[in-house]
C-alpha cells in the first residue's frame, strides 16, 4: 500500500501488515508451538522492533 | 525512549543513603546504652539497622530520575497526554472500544510506544496474535506529522 498525504497537509502515517508464525523459524530460530506466554511476549517486543513507517517527508 | 529523548526532560538524582554515616552510628550506640531513650529515638535506631543490615541496599547504586523542571515536566506531559488521546482514538478504530475488549486474554496482545530522536520521532505499535491464523496483525502509527509518501511497513530483521 502506498498513500499520500492530502496537498498541503501533514498527515500521522499509519500501516498494517501481517507476520507469518512461519517466519518465526527463518528470522530468531523459534517454533511458535514450542514456546510459552513469556516466550510469546518476548518475541511480539523483538518482532516490533523490526519495524518502522517509512516516511518520505517533504523538506525545504 | 531513546537517550536523547529521555534527556530532555530528566535528570539523574544521587541518592544519598545517609549524610554522615560515622555519626549517626555514634548516636545509634548512644542510643542503645541509654536507658531513658525514647519511642522516637529507639525508631531512628530500628530504621539505621534496617538500612545498613540489608547488604543489597548498602551496596547498591540506586538510580533516581526526576524531571528538570516545572517546564519539562510540562511538555512532557503534555506530549504524552497527547500521544495517549491518538493511541486511544487508533486502537479504538481497531475494534478496541474498550479496556475489557484490550485485557482480553483469548489472544495475546502487545502494545508499545516509542520516543526517539529528541522526541521528534514518536510512533506506536500495536500486535495481536491470532494462532488459528498462523500469525501476528502488526498496527502501526506514527504519532508526528510528516507530509508526503509513506509505505505500508517495511520489515527489517538484522
Amino acid at each position: 500500500m502506498i498513500a499520500l498525504a492530502p496537498e498541503k497537509k501533514k498527515i500521522m502515517a499509519e500501516g498494517h501488515c501481517s507476520y507469518s508464525f512461519g517466519n518465526l523459524w527463518k528470522d530468531f530460530g523459534v517454533h511458535y508451538h514450542t514456546t510459552d506466554y513469556e516466550d510469546r511476549l518476548a518475541l511480539c517486543s523483538v518482532i516490533a522492533e523490526c519495524y518502522r513507517l517509512e516516511v518520505f517527508d517533504k523538506r525545504n | 525512549m531513546d537517550l536523547s529523548s529521555f534527556e530532555q526532560y530528566f535528570e539523574e538524582v544521587r541518592v544519598v543513603k545517609t549524610e554522615n554515616a560515622s555519626e549517626m552510628m555514634a548516636k545509634v550506640i548512644h542510643t542503645v546504652h541509654d536507658e531513658a531513650a525514647d519511642a522516637e529515638q529507639l525508631d531512628e535506631v530500628l530504621n539505621f539497622i534496617k538500612t545498613f543490615g540489608d547488604e543489597k541496599n548498602v551496596n547498591e547504586d540506586l538510580a533516581a530520575y526526576r524531571f528538570k523542571g516545572k517546564k519539562q515536566e510540562d511538555l512532557f506531559l503534555n506530549m504524552f497526554g497527547q500521544m495517549i488521546m491518538t493511541m486511544q482514538k487508533f486502537l479504538a478504530d481497531k475494534g478496541m472500544e474498550t479496556i475489557d475488549k484490550l485485557l482480553d486474554s483469548s489472544n495475546l496482545k502487545y502494545l508499545k510506544m516509542r520516543i526517539t530522536r529528541e522526541s521528534h520521532i514518536r510512533d506506536m505499535i500495536f500486535m495481536v496474535e491470532y494462532p488459528d491464523k498462523a500469525e501476528y496483525k502488526v498496527y502501526m502509527k506514527n504519532l508526528y506529522e510528516t507530509h508526503g509518501m509513506y509505505h505500508r511497513l517495511n520489515l527489517r530483521v538484522s
